[in-house]
């Protein structure tokens, strides 16, 4: 076993398969051969680390995703049950469940985050996606018309 | 003890970093979704609009003359000049056109000979002939002077398009980095003739996939000799004519696959293709008349599995009753 340290100094422990779901873990326990000492993770919040470690314990045993040569096997939204039952039950958080896949590596983590916010992005108006994101609109209004005026090719696809 | 998640502000969708945002976006498969997004905010438009631009598709003239003024943009005035969008004529990669922009590429002689400047092209500007008609201005000489400004267009298809003109000139100006090239379901009302090719070199030597007429292949893209997938979806009467002008092109080593619609079935056919092609790997074909015996086809296809062939998947079916198709392959 292992022992995690998250920012705000929670401790977590977790066995060496689960742990190498993250490639950068998987990098640093190479170099570990003493288990005692934490390992720190200075940018990843006990909250988070939590539900991260939960993902990588269900998944631990799965062939590691490998980079996708087709690039159009990539946008189809497709997330299996088990992960759409984590991520939307995690959705208050899952801005920083990607910054945390994406700084431990941890690919169909990462994958399964901005798959889910590109799902709620999905079939929404623009008023809608900036009401879900709290964006502020900084174009002006005849800058939006050019948009909206140029680009009406998308539409009708 | 650290502070904790719930004393914080709530992170924000904006807040992740920039390649992470792309990682999200280049989950939307629809134009509309992404142009959605771009229209949210300036930093949205910047993000999504790249993605946008990857895969075009235009169907009608109102979309095509509309997005003309796009390419021209001086980004500066956005505010976006440092932040990459000044190369996004690198952005496209596939267009398609659709029918009602194929029934508008025509040429309209006044306009030609008017030598008004393109700036000034406007969809559905009246430009004093008849205030009553709807004025196009000459779509196929603005598709050709568009598509080249594309370095990186590796796709172009034509969908259900009517083709009043000689394609030459469109073909002419087809950007050299062109993969796959398409027409599916057009109508061509002119024959295109042989090509004088630009330097003696050939015309799209990056081609690897075409549909379309037998004609252009057989003349004006004979010298595409990496072709690696071939398509005929109009129906074929004249056999001998695929035979002696078609087949035997510069591109028989490279062809994998290999599509045909025939009028009329004949086993001479099969033979040719499967004999011309020696790098063939699945062969389809449909047939209209004259649909052939199921075990001789099936025995002729095991006979091409066994002769140490490339060719692995074979099938024959009519062309709107799949279920008296044949097909047969060695997995």
């Amino acid at each position: 076993m292992f022992t995690l340290l998250s920012e705000d100094g929670i401790s977590f422990q977790a066995e060496r398969d689960v742990l190498e779901r993250s490639v950068l873990l998987k990098n640093m326990l190479e170099d570990v051969q003493d288990s005692s000492n934490s390992i720190p993770l200075p940018n990843v919040a006990s909250a988070v680390l939590e539900k991260v470690l939960h993902f990588c314990e269900h998944h631990r045993g799965d062939p590691l995703p490998v980079p996708e040569e087709d690039e159009t096997r990539m946008r189809k939204i497709v997330i299996e049950d088990w992960d759409y039952d984590f991520i939307s039950a995690n959705c208050d958080i899952v801005f920083e469940i990607i910054m945390a896949a994406n700084y431990l590596d941890i690919k169909d983590l990462l994958d399964l985050g901005c798959k889910y916010v590109a799902s709620l992005i999905k079939g929404k108006s623009t008023e809608q996606i900036r009401e879900l994101f709290h964006i502020v609109n900084d174009l002006t209004p005849e800058e939006e018309e050019k948009i909206k005026k140029e680009n009406q090719w998308a539409e009708a696809v | 003890m650290a502070q904790t998640q719930t004393s914080i502000a709530p992170f924000r969708f904006e807040d992740l970093p920039i390649d992470l945002h792309g990682e999200v976006f280049a989950h939307l498969t629809s134009p509309s979704d992404l142009l959605h997004v771009a229209q949210a905010s300036k930093l949205f438009f910047r993000l999504a609009i790249r993605l946008l631009y990857q895969d075009i598709y235009y169907d009608t003239p109102a979309h095509f003359f509309h997005n003309l003024t796009f390419w021209d943009r001086n980004w500066s005035l956005w505010g976006l000049q440092d932040q990459g969008l000044e190369n996004i004529l690198e952005t496209p990669r596939s267009v398609v056109i659709g029918k009602e922009l194929g029934h508008g590429l025509t040429i309209d002689h006044y306009y030609v000979e008017s030598h008004i400047a393109r700036t000034r092209l406007r969809f559905g500007t009246d430009l004093g002939l008849k205030k009553s008609r709807e004025f196009f201005p000459p779509a196929l000489d603005c598709l050709s002077e568009l598509l080249m400004r594309f370095p990186n267009l590796h796709s172009i298809s034509f969908q259900q398009a009517l083709f009043s003109f000689k394609l030459d000139k469109l073909l002419n100006n087809l950007p050299p980095s062109i993969r796959s090239l398409s027409f599916e379901q057009c109508t061509f009302l002119t024959p295109t003739p042989p090509l004088e090719t630009r330097d003696s070199m050939p015309l799209l030597s990056a081609l690897k996939s075409y549909t379309g007429p037998v004609d252009f292949l057989r003349s004006t893209l004979r010298g595409c000799d990496g072709l690696e997938r071939i398509v005929f979806p109009s129906s074929i009467r004249d056999v001998d004519a695929l035979m002696s002008d078609t087949l035997p092109y510069t591109a028989s080593t490279s062809t994998r696959f290999f599509d045909v619609t025939l009028q009329k079935w004949d086993i001479e056919i099969m033979h040719a293709v499967i004999a011309e092609l020696p790098g063939l790997e699945e062969l389809r074909i449909r047939v209209w008349d004259g649909f052939p015996d199921e075990v001789g086809v099936l025995l002729e296809f095991l006979f091409f599995f066994s002769s140490e062939r490339t060719l692995t998947l074979g099938n024959v079916e009519r062309p709107r009753e799949l279920r008296s198709g044949i097909s047969i392959s060695t997995s």
